[in-house]
């Protein structure tokens, strides 16, 4: 377990390193000049020059991204040298657009991203696990011709366009669900109504909803086809043989070996899910990383961009380590091979 | 008995039980027709005949081809006008909206005709307040969407195969590289990078559109997606190879001196069609849903060039006054993608009849 668990972080490390490089080369090296865009509106020589300065494109590459990594960092080497403590904040730069710390930006978003992303995996497993069972225990019944029709509705249907859709109808026509806002469940601001669990609970229904729909289509299908697979299996059948109860039969033998590989699954598709909320949260308004993304995209804050995606990506490999390491805990065969 | 004689009476009983068989089945068209075993390929074409499902989205496909590059420039032409041209006229109604489906706008930009005045129909109506035809803006859209949606798959496929057999049939260090390189790439949070990418390469490469073969943007999305989706088919074609390059055949292609390429090539691919044909069918729609949801982000194909995308984006902004704008690049959409999801679902269930439930 130890040795795996080091193999794990070290590559966790070469894919943070791997995942830096990359980020780095595409956000300051290939944009015609980040100096320009730096300045804004004040295209001065003299400004430009400055921002030559700041940002170090006066000096060679591989130091430009050696300060830009050593500020992901959270030592401070530096700070040892002086004899401050080594332990520093990890800093994602200085937005463009408004001189504020990327960090705190990003602070700000991330929480929203999470709420629909992990409300949103509740909602697609609430969804598609009793559908994707009971159309496998009756297959070709009206239901699991439905379930399929779900199936390919959900997979083909743009998640943006389920959205706009359900605004339209159940925000603006039916006044059932508010036109998409988000409320912060812990702090909300002073002087509104929109703040607590209530409403934020309430807010995020229909982003869940549209967020989850893919997935729940994809859940669907997957789920159904491991529990049909799991009933043709011999020990299922010896199971029944034996003379055990149909409901002991399903609780012990079928569902529990059918739903391994969805544990499997949730685990990536929650961390691929970080990437597709960025639709829901621009259909809906809400705060989040995309729409943080899309709105430093438009103003060309390139810290900012690049801060969502360092920190988005950050998260994923966080996330996929520990769900690792969690399957390593209860499956020996993994950590062994 | 001699094993001589032996083999000659077996062959002999097997040749009389097909011609038995021969004489009770074909015998009332005459007896003379030789059995012929069914290819493969035939076989998968009964399957697939029988999928209703696959063929209307086979045909849905084909339409959908013959709309864009036929039906665009078709209609462009009748209605005279073009999908950029812009009509003060349509943009506002009488109420102040973008005008609705079925209407005539006047053609007159100078505002000086009072009675009689030229008009053009929009079928589909405005498409907001440039007062462009949504109608034939989704036609060109649906041009944008093949070509990015191919495009993609294509490069994807291509790296994905061309990597996929390498690692699989050489293994070794060259297995470990390319699967390490499919591990970095899977970690990375493909749309958020798709997204960025796209915003800061999409600059210098829009403007590549072979001499206009190719719509404006449609270069950037190809490579982006194509860049980002290849370790899927990738780690397919590897477990494929590797578990093939064991088998007899190869032994034997490579005992008569067969180059390694010429095993990968005439050995080895052909066993991969199937599994390669559904999964770029499957690819081909999710990349659809990709170029509408980054043409909706801002960051996909660039206007004026029209994509089904950038019509969403565009619709909500009229959702009180025109909703029906919000409707019809999804339902586009919608019915590209279910038409390649249902193409591809019954070519893996005609491939391989034990995959379907």
């Amino acid at each position: 377990m130890i040795r795996y668990l080091i193999r794990r972080l070290l590559w966790a490390l070469v894919l943070f390193f791997a995942v830096t490089v990359v980020t780095y080369v595409i956000f300051f090296l290939i944009p015609a000049d980040p100096a320009q865009r730096a300045c804004g509106q004040l295209q001065t020589q003299q400004c430009l020059e400055q921002a030559h300065h700041f940002l170090g494109l006066d000096r060679p590459v591989y130091v430009q991204y050696g300060k830009f990594f050593g500020r992901l960092l959270p030592f401070d080497f530096n700070g040892l040298a002086h004899g401050h403590s080594p332990i520093k904040m990890p800093s994602l730069g200085i937005s463009f657009a408004n001189r504020q710390q990327v960090n705190s930006i990003v602070g700000g978003a991330a929480p929203v991203t999470a709420s629909l992303v992990f409300g949103g995996a509740v909602t697609w497993l609430l969804i598609s696990i009793p559908i994707g069972i009971l159309s496998a225990l009756r297959p070709r019944s009206l239901l699991d011709r439905g379930a399929m029709m779900f199936v390919l509705i959900g997979i083909s249907a743009h998640p943006v366009w389920i959205g706009l859709i359900f605004l339209y109808l159940f925000a603006f026509k039916v006044h059932i669900f508010p036109l998409g806002e988000y409320c912060n469940m812990i702090n909300p601001p002073v002087g509104t109504s929109c703040g607590g669990p209530v409403q934020w609970f309430y807010h995020l229904i229909l982003p869940w909803i549209t967020f989850a729909i893919l997935f729940a289509a994809l859940y669907v299908r997957m789920i159904r086809a491991n529990v049909i697979e799991t009933l043709n299996e011999d020990y299922v059948r010896t199971a029944r043989a034996k003379g055990a109860p149909e409901s002991k039969v399903m609780r012990s033998h079928v569902l529990r070996n059918a739903m391994l590989p969805v544990v499997t699954m949730l685990g990536m598709d929650i961390a691929l899910g970080l990437g597709g909320a960025i639709f829901t949260e621009n259909v809906y308004d809400l705060p989040g990383l995309g729409r943080v993304l899309r709105l430093s995209l438009d103003n060309f804050d390139l810290p900012t961009t690049q801060g969502i995606v360092v920190f988005g990506t950050v998260a994923i490999i966080a996330f996929n380590l520990i769900v690792d390491l969690l399957y390593a805990a209860i499956d020996p065969r993994i950590r062994l091979s | 008995m001699s094993t001589k004689e032996h083999d000659r009476e077996v062959i002999g009983s097997v040749g009389g039980l097909a011609s038995a068989v021969a004489v009770e089945t074909h015998g009332e068209l005459g007896g003379t027709e030789e059995i012929r075993a069914r290819g493969y390929w035939e076989q998968v074409w009964i399957r697939f005949r029988r999928d209703k499902a696959a063929i209307a989205g086979g045909v849905f496909i084909i339409f959908m081809f013959f709309a864009a590059y036929g039906g665009a420039p078709l209609a462009k032409h009748l209605l005279g006008h073009g999908p950029n041209d812009q009509f003060i006229l349509a943009a506002l109604n009488s109420k102040g909206a973008p005008t609705g489906p079925w209407s005539h706008v006047s053609t007159d930009l100078t505002g000086t005709c009072t009675a009689h005045c030229p008009t053009t129909l929009y079928i589909l109506g405005s498409d907001g307040e440039l007062g462009r035809d949504e109608f034939l803006r989704l036609l060109y859209g649906a041009q944008v969407s093949l070509e990015v949606a191919l495009g993609a798959t294509i490069v994807s496929m291509c790296l994905g195969i061309l990597l996929g057999s390498i690692a699989g049939y050489f293994g070794g260090w060259v297995d470990m590289i390319v699967s390490r390189l499919t591990e970095i790439v899977m970690a990375f949070p493909f749309l958020l990078f798709v997204v960025a990418l796209s915003s800061t390469v999409g600059q210098r490469l829009n403007d590549i559109t072979f001499g206009g073969v190719i719509g404006r943007g449609v270069f950037t999305l190809v490579t982006v997606i194509g860049l980002f989706s290849w370790f899927y088919p990738a780690r397919i074609v590897r477990a494929q190879v590797l578990s093939l390059r064991e088998k007899e055949f190869v032994e034997a292609a490579r005992m008569v001196g067969a180059s390694d390429f010429r095993i990968i090539r005439s050995h080895l691919l052909p066993h991969l069609v199937a599994p390669i044909i559904v999964y770029s069918t499957l690819i081909v729609a999710q990349n659809i849903l990709f170029e509408a949801g980054l043409s909706f982000l801002g960051v996909g194909i660039p206007l004026p060039q029209a994509s089904w995308g950038n019509l969403l984006e565009e619709a909500p902004k009229y959702y009180t006054a025109q909703p029906w704008l919000m409707l019809w690049p999804g339902l586009t959409v919608l019915l590209a993608t279910l038409a390649f999801n249902l193409l591809g679902d019954g070519l893996r269930d005609s491939f391989d009849p034990r995959s379907s439930h």
